[in-house]
């Protein structure tokens, strides 16, 4: 029974390892055709050209990387705010059920209904533009994310602190947010993987022009370039990892 | 009602952030300057290109030759992002139902079908090649260059390459590659699952060389759309591949999207044969090292389509005299020779090599030659004019009901 | 004062989250009409009725619906394994980590690797060489872009089986389901009784609104099936995308149609759940 729980679990590990360990040798292997189980040969080619000038992942890592930066900042800090508006108000589950609504649409279709007014604001293929268009699904996805934090004892802690005499600005600055300080750094990284990931809406909002990480894999996976795409994905997943190691580490509460 | 109002204003004041300027000139004033004005406009000034980005090497000349000689040359930015024709043609629509003077491209690569449609919807700035000094070298009286799918291309977009649509094969796998389409109907049947049509332009461009073909070769299909000649001939298209379809790659239910795909497929040897628009793209993906170099490539004894590409500068462009600028260079000598080295790309130039000068005819005449395409005058005789562009818009959705949904 | 509060805080949130659906769906309805776009020239109900005639929204929403149910289904089941055949393990430890792997990798990126791993030339077809199984790419069976759907399926219910058994982890160590169990247990009944009586319910009613949201995203999920699907049928993303970018620009129009009828459905059918108190808890 033991050693059969043990040949599960390592037969679990290698599964999920596995695509990272073929992520790696394709990163850096070259001429690696059928019938090859091995590549033929490894080299840094792939890395250096993904590091270099015009069409490499440099300028769509930093892009990547500030609008998920400022999109979670901003939407977090609004839904912190109105998600507890939503939490007291009476139509609570109406107001949470639209909430759903953007990140199941299908962002393709989405996007395609919503491009109109995009290029109407002259907000298509401009940064703004992709940091609006993310917004439309990650803002809805922290005011859902943040619904059970604003429970009873918040409440209470809430009451009390405004009958001791505080104000409201008192109460979030002393109260509320020092209490929130665990569930907010738990959004900001899962909005962060959002923003990181999101294909549908970047992709046709930028009009090829704002070009993220995520962006540039599909290009290369488009050009069937699949070296340069294994490494701009080996970079891709980096960061995520990272975020939700820490996540796990450090913040977890029950996710 | 109060959480109305304060949408209202949120949305005004995010709206005001737009910039919708029209360009500082105005389209007849650009077209009536002297070239000399239009550099001096154009300098210090960035240059929007929309592009297909699938191959690694075209996006490779585009980078590492174009961008920084445009920059060292005229001290022009070019930033180029990815867009196909059709995408272009609705992005365009898009920003003229929104009346946006100011658009997000300046330029876009182009092929026939998109120049239609970007023609039916009056997306196309011009007529400016008269402007460019080096159209004086271009060889418009040719055909295959000066018309585009039947269309004449009247100064509304500039040349850039020219290429014959071929196959690729491997040579120890495939001794007797099929050279029309009752032989590939052998083939396949011989070999099932070697042989697919990728469902894109490449496809397509297979497809109508097919369908003219089928119509008695030549120009048998040329001049304007013929629904009567389409419906006969196409459903005669339809059979032939139908027929075959079992033994299609994947017993021809689904077809791969991009001729990368098929390379790499091909590359593996999941197929036996890969197409190219270009007749010189085998060698430059055996120099890629992706192909083996028993590869060669071919064209069918029915004749295959030989069509040119071009630069179009878009309707609401805000830069558009840096994108004469661009089309300009593109066409020059330096950058048409540079082009088509076969380590580089392997694109057929567009240029009258007998108007330049002796120097560069000497160069282009030294240019290594291709090793495993065939000479291209020997493909010549076998080069079909391209066919209205409504075959085409037609051909993709009938293949879908026709073949794929079958 | 706190009315104002909530005045301004609503009108935020109706702001980024209403509006864009409502002025979307609008401009699409309007344009499936004739009454919007570029070439719209006029009502009609032409594009509805094209839509409707192509039937391709039975099909594709079928085929669509299919794949949700069997991925679903599978992480499911795979999810319910992992909690019970290593409880504590999922909470702590290296396993518990390794859960978090595949959300890590975004769609595209694990699509292509799944067509490293399982296409015609891929890995799994290399060994197969090596061991002399196959003797050319073409005798592998197909597992991408196959009838069968098989890559689909197997890189989606991966991604969701192991999302699935960190949500059944966090509700098992919440609800303390493993007191119930062990009650039952006490009293005499049988692993499988268990199981079937006490966990699957107790579980699975906590996580409904969950997976009934992972589904309406796998229903309309298209990096996946635009890279491992096959071109009939498609799903359903895939395929009003692909008619956004014909060349024929009068089916526009019509993939505008099938866009609102899409959104009708998603729409309609949570409206449906939440109404029947499927979606939303209570707080408690």
């Amino acid at each position: 029974m033991r050693w059969n729980k043990h040949i599960v679990f390592a037969f679990g590990m290698v599964f999920l390892l596995l695509p990272i360990a073929l992520l790696l040798m394709l990163a850096f292997a070259t001429e690696w055709r059928f019938p090859d189980v091995l590549p033929a040969a490894y080299t840094l080619d792939h890395a250096k050209l993904a590091f270099s000038g015009g069409r490499g992942i440099m300028s769509p890592l930093i892009l990547s990387l500030g609008i998920g930066a400022l999109v979670s900042i901003t939407c977090v800090a609004l839904a912190l705010f109105v998600s507890r508006m939503i939490a007291l108000h009476p139509k609570r589950n109406l107001l949470l059920f639209i909430a759903y609504l953007p990140f199941v649409l299908s962002p393709v279709i989405y996007a395609a209904c919503v491009n109109y007014y995009f290029v109407l604001f002259g907000w298509s293929g401009t940064f703004m533009g992709i940091c609006i268009a993310q917004s439309i699904l990650i803002f809805p996805y922290n005011v859902i994310l943040f619904q059970s934090h604003w429970n009873n004892s918040m409440e209470a802690y809430g009451q009390l602190s405004a009958t001791l005499g505080a104000g409201k600005w008192q109460t979030w600055r002393y109260v509320w947010l020092p209490m929130s300080k665990q569930m907010v750094l738990i959004a900001l990284f899962q909005s962060f993987i959002v923003s990181w990931f999101e294909f549908g809406l970047t992709n046709f909002i930028g009009a090829g022009k704002v070009q993220t990480l995520t962006i540039r894999v599909y290009q290369y996976i488009g050009e069937a370039n699949i070296y340069l795409a294994a490494f701009s994905s080996l970079i891709l997943i980096l960061p995520p990892l990272v975020l939700l190691w820490i996540n796990k580490k450090f913040v977890l509460r029950n996710y | 009602m109060r959480t109305l109002l304060v949408i209202v204003s949120v949305l005004a004041v995010l709206s005001s952030c737009k910039q919708d300027k029209a360009p500082a000139i105005s389209d007849s004033e650009v077209l009536a300057l002297p070239w000399d004005s239009i550099v001096a406009h154009a300098k210090g000034t960035t240059v929007h290109l929309s592009m297909w980005q699938g191959d690694p090497f075209i996006n490779a000349y585009l980078q590492d030759y174009v961008v920084p000689q445009l920059e060292q040359l005229y001290d022009i930015n070019l930033v180029i992002s990815a867009g196909q024709g059709n995408e272009i043609v609705k992005m365009v629509m898009a920003e003229k139902e929104a009346g946006v003077k100011s658009g997000n491209m300046d330029m876009a690569w182009i092929n026939g079908e998109t120049f239609f449609q970007l023609r039916q919807v009056n997306g196309l700035f011009g007529p400016f090649t008269d402007k460019l000094p080096n159209a004086q070298f271009v060889d418009f009286d040719n055909p295959f260059i000066g018309i585009d799918f039947q269309q004449k291309i009247d100064g509304y977009e500039s040349p850039w390459g020219n290429v014959q649509l071929a196959l690729i094969y491997d040579t120890l796998k495939t001794p007797n590659p099929p050279k029309d389409l009752g032989e590939l109907s052998a083939f396949v049947q011989a070999h099932p699952g070697q042989f697919t049509i990728p469902y894109e332009f490449t496809g397509l461009t297979l497809l109508k060389s097919w369908l003219i073909a089928l119509a008695g070769g030549g120009d048998a299909l040329s001049g304007p759309f013929n629904e009567e000649a389409y419906m006969k001939y196409s459903a005669m298209l339809w059979d032939s591949i139908n027929a075959m379809k079992p033994y299609f790659w994947k017993e021809g239910k689904t077809f791969p999207n991009s001729v990368a795909n098929m390379h790499q497929m091909f590359a593996n040897g999941e197929i036996a044969i890969t197409i190219s628009n270009n007749d010189g793209e085998v060698d430059n993906k055996v120099i890629q090292k992706l192909f083996p170099t028993s590869s060669r490539s071919y064209v069918m004894r029915s004749g295959t389509i030989q069509n040119s590409h071009y630069m179009g500068i878009l309707i609401n462009a805000p830069n558009k005299p840096g994108a004469m600028v661009v089309a300009n260079f593109l066409m020059s000598a330096e950058a048409q020779y540079e082009k088509m080295k076969p380590a580089v790309w392997g694109d057929g130039t567009i240029l009258n090599l007998k108007t330049l000068s002796p120097e560069w005819q000497q160069k282009f005449a030294t240019i290594p030659d291709r090793t495993y395409a065939p000479k291209r005058i020997d493909i010549q005789p076998y080069a079909l004019m391209e066919i209205a562009p409504e075959y085409m818009i037609r051909m993709f959705d009938d293949f879908r009901t026709e073949v794929i949904e079958k | 004062m706190k009315n104002k509060q909530t005045h301004i805080l609503l009108a935020v949130f109706i702001a980024i989250t209403v509006l864009p659906i409502l002025a979307g769906f609008i401009y699409a309805a309007l344009s499936a009409f004739g009454l919007a776009g570029y070439l719209g020239n006029g009502f009609t109900w032409m594009y509805w009725q094209q839509a409707f005639d192509m039937q391709v929204l039975p099909a594709i929403g079928f085929y669509s619906l299919a794949i949700t149910c069997v991925v679903l289904f599978l992480a499911t089941i795979f999810g319910m394994f992992v909690v019970l055949y290593f409880k504590e393990k999922t909470q702590s430890g290296v396993l518990s980590y390794l859960l978090y792997l595949p959300m890590a990798i975004p769609l595209i990126a694990a699509a292509s690797l799944t067509l490293h791993f399982l296409g015609n030339a891929g890995l799994l077809a290399r060994f197969a060489y090596m061991l002399n199984l196959i003797e050319s790419p073409g005798d592998f069976p197909d597992m991408v872009q196959d009838k069968w759907s098989i890559g689909i399926v197997i890189t989606h219910t991966i991604i969701a089986a192991a999302y699935f058994s960190i949500l059944f982890s966090a509700i098992f160590k919440q609800n303390a389901i493993q007191a119930y169990m062990d009650a039952a247990h006490t009293l005499g009944a049988g692993k499988k009784q268990v199981v079937r009586k006490i966990v699957l319910p107790l579980v699975l009613n906590k996580a409904l609104p969950s997976i009934i949201l992972y589904g309406v995203f796998i229903f309309g999920s298209y990096e996946v099936p635009m890279l491992l699907g096959q071109q009939e049928p498609q799903m359903i993303s895939v395929s009003i995308a692909q008619k956004f970018t014909r060349y024929n620009l009068a089916d526009v129009p019509v993939a505008y149609a099938l866009a609102s009828m899409y959104t009708i459905v998603v729409v309609g059918v949570l409206f449906i759940l939440y109404k029947k108190g499927k979606l939303i808890h209570e707080v408690e």
